[in-house]
């Protein structure tokens, strides 16, 4: 007679063998499926990260055709979506992204229009479709007249007849997605922006021996000698000639109305209180040796309408009561001036070729309170050895792409350097202390700024670029919260000393495709502070940063890590690094970098600075035994 | 009795035996805690499936060893000893050393299976990458990957397990079994790749190291997930041989299954092979008086 | 039943390293009786119940151990000395794992016989030691073997125990068995046994049933006729190193 036990034991060994049979399908079916499934849908492509074209470009070019992109990567969470062909192709077959993102599963061109046109300016005019096909499904045209931004553009056409038709009419060859490396890509990766550098040096220094020629005019009006007023001296002297004001103060509001130089000899300009104290509307004008008061309180005008796609940007900043106004007349000199004003300083707008040097102006005391020191509205001016204390912000620069803003000081307000919608800027060897936000911003995502060999200390940020193709390169930055962000895309980050701030690098870029190389991230309480994305390289071709002598240069250097960011201030720490599994799994992660958000490495970390003078000079300003001036810049 | 329900006796009695001994059970505990706690402390449950696989991946080489060694190093020792009595059954050596094998190997698939299920269910429930802002996707991350991951840690496990219970067998004794069982560990662990470094030579010398790595178990399993779990999320490969990498560790588990089977059809002639063998040796070594 | 021996044990040597702890022993298991071994300690007789169970060879080239009784699945059941249960099951299931190797009587019926069936479901580490003995005697019946050897049954049971063991031995015989025992409780071994053979240095040195041995050393209980019989080797002869 069976025993209940062996009753429930047979039936539970029966158990125990289906439940096994289940787990060997399961795992063997494992191996057979093919993961990752099948190929995900495209998506809206607002919901897309996005890269290419600054957003200049895009509202200038408005509502014409972009061909545009996504991409699915196996290792990135997002979908990336390209506004041209010539970068996502590239993206596409380039071993850092792969070795950042996976592999590209799947790529979906949205195709033009069949009947897409190309406009005079080169631009393709139709409507768009929002039909996304497999990449390999389209038929492209290389080589047409269809351009944006200087670059020849791919058009995608869903069928080949399409294709050939578009190539007839606007030149050009049918290629296929295979063909890829035909299509034309902007170059962007920062050493755009350096090697411009130089030649953008060039062009400004030549502007402004140019526009100091004006200095050199002879004298033929003295005011209070040969007309009693400025505005009769103005109206008697002949142009290309210079107006002298002796010693004295002089009443504003005054306007010049003639291509004279206003030259003043220990002279004064009182406004009135209300409204801008001295505008310029023509050109080949020059202003020197004045100081400017009195300027009225007013930041916006009701009765200003402009037109344009950046009319309330226009509207709001570019009007306000200034010191000196520079409107709609080219190739103006400023000089060794100094305008006290609780509103703006000096306002260009529309202004070719400006020189505005060795000025000095003097804002309200809270930035709260007070306006820009020198507005810049479709002015790419040349702005040099200047001084901006307090106010708002030091310059504030709205579509002036080429603008150079250099060896200039920026005391206190909001920002030292505040670009909007100004693309190829140069932001070189100036000094920017006391910012209440930063010392220098760059906003609206342009392409190819460069900031480059300035001195950031005691700011709330140090520099804070964005937009593609940035260089940012030899800057020191001291003493502030954050130093310098890496928002830009397709950037350079090289050369710069980052010391005793309390977060040296923040990454923030959500698309890592910046190369962060070659700096001295020292003594900062926080060497990296990360936010949401995948992992990030910092090193590029066996070399990275340096990052303190404490760090352990014969393996990668993690310095979101929590023990590998502790080295330089808990010698602990260095006990805990060398652990063999903190090691071995540090390691293991960079192989398959993957999903996994928030962290940075450096897989060539420098066993000594980059340069050596700049980093003892930086942490010198940190602990304050550096020789500075009456304001708090390097002597 | 047939065979098959002998076999099946033996195998459930093993499982039982693991079933009934608590430490067991807390072995399996303790396991899911520490392997939850490692990803926990990452952020390998927001990216996936296989970064949870790569952050486990380093541990478990450590882990499963030791887990499979204590699972077997006295399957044939101390109170687990019935040799003489079953000798009398009709059960073959052959039916013993597989029955055992398959029963403390059932036990370990679920002391493994647990924990690792448990941090499947984590990564489950843990919200991926999301952002208000942007579409997001998982990649190519699938359960299905970090089950073949799993399933390839198990095999590890038994594969160790295999070699414990040849220790087992071959110690009489707990101690000569301890101290088997450490041999063991260590040569698992490390000794395979030690093994595999010197024989590398120098830098610029030529060798077939995927092949040589499928010698060393440990290496041969970290071959295989390499290239079957996480290449295949990055589509790189090239990582290791993997039909190789099986041929190694099928290799060694032949080599436990075996040397257990002789070990305990020898047990008999042992205690006179032992003596013969000290007392062969005590000729031939020096002693005091000569 | 018939006297052919079911078990022959002719001239076998067993060394262990350079040590000979059997020595040309011969011995001849009749079938159907109740025979001991006795012997003091270190004479060999375990190692001669290990060899007749097969757990120990002999040595090379020498004697035989040759087993004629009926052809069954398990021809001999056996009870080590020391003999260990894995702690975690019951009495019943124990005897189930065994019994599933061979067909015979159920785990119950075992029980029964050797007086456990209350104790069917007491996990064995939860058994006392006599109860555990009892139980290590029911194993060694599992599928009926027509020989039964018990290595020392009776070892560390209190008298009252002892004796019921001994009564099982004999209840085995009665159903058929050969049931070889080897025992220090000569008293017992006097009124249970049917044969006993007297092991002394490796060699059987006296044999023949109780009353036999004591008509021959003239002595009036076996304990007596032992201690005469074995007056040249009074000696305890510890087998082994010194």
């Amino acid at each position: 007679m069976s025993t209940s036990h062996g009753e429930s034991g047979v039936k539970s060994n029966r158990f125990v063998g289906i439940g096994l049979g289940l787990l060997v399908v399961l795992a063997a079916g494992s191996f057979v499926v093919a993961p990752g499934g099948a190929r995900p849908p495209p998506v809206d492509f607002d919901d897309t990260v996005k890269v290419g074209l600054s957003l200049e470009e895009r509202q200038s070019i408005g509502e014409r055709v972009i061909p545009r992109v996504q991409v699915s990567y196996s290792q990135y969470p997002y979908v990336v979506g390209y506004r041209g062909l010539g970068q996502a192709a590239e993206a596409v077959d380039d071993p850092l992204i792969h070795q950042q993102f996976g592999y590209p599963r799947v790529v979906y061109v949205e195709v033009a229009p069949a009947d897409v046109e190309v406009d005079d300016a080169g631009l393709l005019v139709g409507d768009r479709t929002n039909t996304w096909l497999p990449a390999e499904d389209v038929a492209y045209v290389v080589g047409s007249n269809a351009t944006i931004a200087d670059t020849t553009v791919t058009v995608p056409f869903e069928r080949e007849a399409d294709a050939s038709a578009f190539a007839d009419e606007y030149g050009g060859q049918v290629v296929e997605w295979s063909d890829r490396t035909r299509f034309e890509a902007p170059a962007g990766n920062g050493t755009t922006a350096r090697s411009r550098i130089d030649a953008h040096h060039d062009r400004a220094d030549t502007t402004v021996a140019e526009r100091h020629r004006l200095l050199e005019r002879e004298t033929s009006v003295v005011v209070g000698a040969n007309e009693p007023t400025v505005e009769a001296a103005i109206e008697a002297a002949p142009p290309n000639t210079t107006v002298l004001l002796p010693p004295g103060t002089y009443e504003g509001p005054i306007v010049v109305d003639k291509s004279v130089t206003l030259r003043g000899d220990n002279a004064t300009i009182a406004g009135t209180g209300n409204g801008s104290v001295l505008t310029v509307r023509a050109s080949d004008a020059a202003i020197t040796g004045l100081s400017i008061t009195g300027v009225g309180g007013e930041q916006e005008k009701e009765n200003v309408s402009v037109e344009g796609w950046d009319s309330h940007t226009v509207e709001a900043y570019g009007y306000a009561d200034s010191g000196i106004v520079v409107d709609d007349a080219d190739r103006v000199l400023v000089f060794r001036t100094d305008i006290a004003t609780r509103t703006a300083g000096i306002t260009v707008r529309n202004s070719e070729e400006t020189v505005v040097d060795t000025v000095s102006v003097s804002g309200a005391e809270t930035w709260e309170d007070g306006f820009m020191g020198v507005t810049t509205i479709r002015s790419p001016i040349v702005l040099q050895n200047s001084t901006f204390v307090d106010g708002r912000d030091g310059v504030y620069m709205h579509r002036s792409p080429g603008i150079t803003v250099r060896e200039n000081r920026f005391v206190g307000g909001r920002y030292g350097g505040h670009f909007m919608y100004t693309s190829d800027g140069l932001f070189a060897d100036n000094c920017a202390t006391g910012q209440q936000y930063a010392g220098v911003v760059v906003m609206t995502s342009p392409t190819g700024t460069a900031i480059s060999g300035n001195t950031v200390i005691e700011s709330g940020q140090g520099i804070v670029p964005s937009g593609s193709d940035s260089y940012v390169g030899e800057n020191t930055v001291v003493g502030t919260r954050q130093g310098i962000s890496t928002n830009a895309r397709n950037s350079l980050y090289t050369r710069n000393t980052v010391v005793g701030n309390d977060v040296g690098f923040r990454s923030a870029s959500i698309i890592p495709t910046s190369r962060v190389v070659g700096n001295d991230i020292v003594d900062n309480h926080r060497p990296v502070n990360v936010g949401t994305g995948p992992l990030r390289i910092w090193s590029h071709d066996g070399a990275g940063n340096y990052w303190g002598a404490e760090v352990d240069t014969d393996r990668e250097f993690v310095p979101s890590d929590s023990v590998d960011g502790r080295l330089h201030r808990d010698p602990a720490a260095r006990t805990l690094a060398a652990s063999p599994v903190v090691r071995g799994i540090r390691e293991l992660r960079t192989t398959a970098p993957g999903m996994r958000p928030a962290t940075v490495v450096d897989a060539h970390p420098r066993s000594t600075p980059v340069n050596e003078t700049r980093l003892e000079r930086g942490r010198a300003l940190a602990n304050g035994t550096a020789p500075t001036d009456e304001l708090g810049c390097p002597a | 009795m047939s065979r098959a329900a002998a076999f099946v006796a033996i195998a459930r009695r093993e499982l039982d035996t693991i079933v009934r001994t608590r430490s067991y059970l807390a072995l399996t505990v303790g396991l899911a805690v520490i392997l939850s706690g490692i990803v926990t402390g990452s952020d390998a449950l927001q990216g996936g499936y296989v970064p949870t696989a790569v952050d486990l991946l380093l541990p478990l080489e450590l882990l499963v060893p030791t887990v499979s060694v204590v699972l077997g190093y006295r399957a044939f020792t101390g109170e687990n000893d019935d040799l003489s009595i079953l000798r009398t059954y009709p059960v073959s050596t052959v039916l013993l050393t597989v029955g055992v094998f398959v029963g403390r190997a059932i036990a370990l698939v679920v002391i493994l299976g647990v924990p690792l299920a448990t941090v499947a269910v984590l990564v489950a429930v843990t919200p991926g990458v999301e952002s208000a802002v942007f579409v997001t996707h998982s990649g190519v991350d699938s359960p299905a990957l970090f089950v073949r991951f799993a399933t390839l840690t198990v095999v590890f496990g038994v594969v160790v397990l295999s070699l414990a219970l040849a220790v087992a067998a071959l110690a009489r004794r707990s101690r000569t079994a301890l101290a088997l069982a450490l041999l063991v560990f260590l040569g698992v662990v490390a000794g395979g790749d030690l093994l595999v470094l010197s024989r590398l030579g120098g830098p610029g010398t030529t060798v077939d190291l995927a092949s040589l790595m499928a010698v060393s178990p440990n290496s041969a399993y970290r071959g295989l997930v390499f290239e079957t779990v996480i290449g295949v999320a990055t589509a790189d490969s090239g990582f290791a041989n993997p039909a190789l990498n099986v041929v190694g560790l099928a290799g060694w588990l032949a080599v436990g299954l075996l040397t257990t089977g002789i070990a305990l059809a020898a047990r008999s002639w042992n205690p006179q092979f032992v003596a013969t063998w000290k007392a062969w040796l005590r000729n031939r070594l020096p002693t005091t008086e000569n | 039943m018939t006297d052919r021996p079911i078990l022959e044990v002719d001239d076998v040597s067993v060394s262990f390293g350079p040590v000979e702890v059997l020595s040309e022993l011969s011995l001849s298991i009749p079938e159907g009786k109740v025979i001991a071994v006795v012997g003091p300690n270190g004479s060999g007789k375990t190692t001669l119940i290990r060899t007749v169970v097969g757990d120990v060879r002999p040595d090379v080239g020498v004697g035989s151990v040759t087993y004629q009784g009926p052809s069954v699945p398990r021809p001999i059941g056996y009870l080590p000395q020391d003999a260990t249960f894995r702690s975690g099951f019951t009495a019943e299931e124990t005897l189930a794992f065994y019994g599933s190797f061979v067909d015979g009587a159920e785990p119950t019926e075992l029980l029964e016989r050797v007086g456990l069936e209350d104790a069917a479901d007491r996990r064995v580490e939860a058994l006392s030691g006599g109860m555990r003995q009892l139980l290590a005697v029911a194993q060694a019946t599992v599928g009926d073997p027509p020989l039964v050897v018990l290595d020392e049954p009776a070892s560390g049971l209190d008298p009252m125990m002892s004796t019921h063991v001994f009564e099982t031995v004999a209840a085995m015989a009665e159903r058929g068995a050969t049931v070889l025992v080897s025992s220090h409780e000569i008293d017992l071994v006097e009124e249970y046994a049917d044969d006993v053979a007297v092991i002394a240095s490796g060699e059987i040195v006296e044999r023949g049933s109780p009353r036999a041995l004591r008509q021959q050393a003239d002595a009036p209980t076996l304990r007596e006729a032992l201690m005469t019989l074995s007056d040249s080797s009074r000696r305890v002869t510890v087998v082994g190193e010194t």
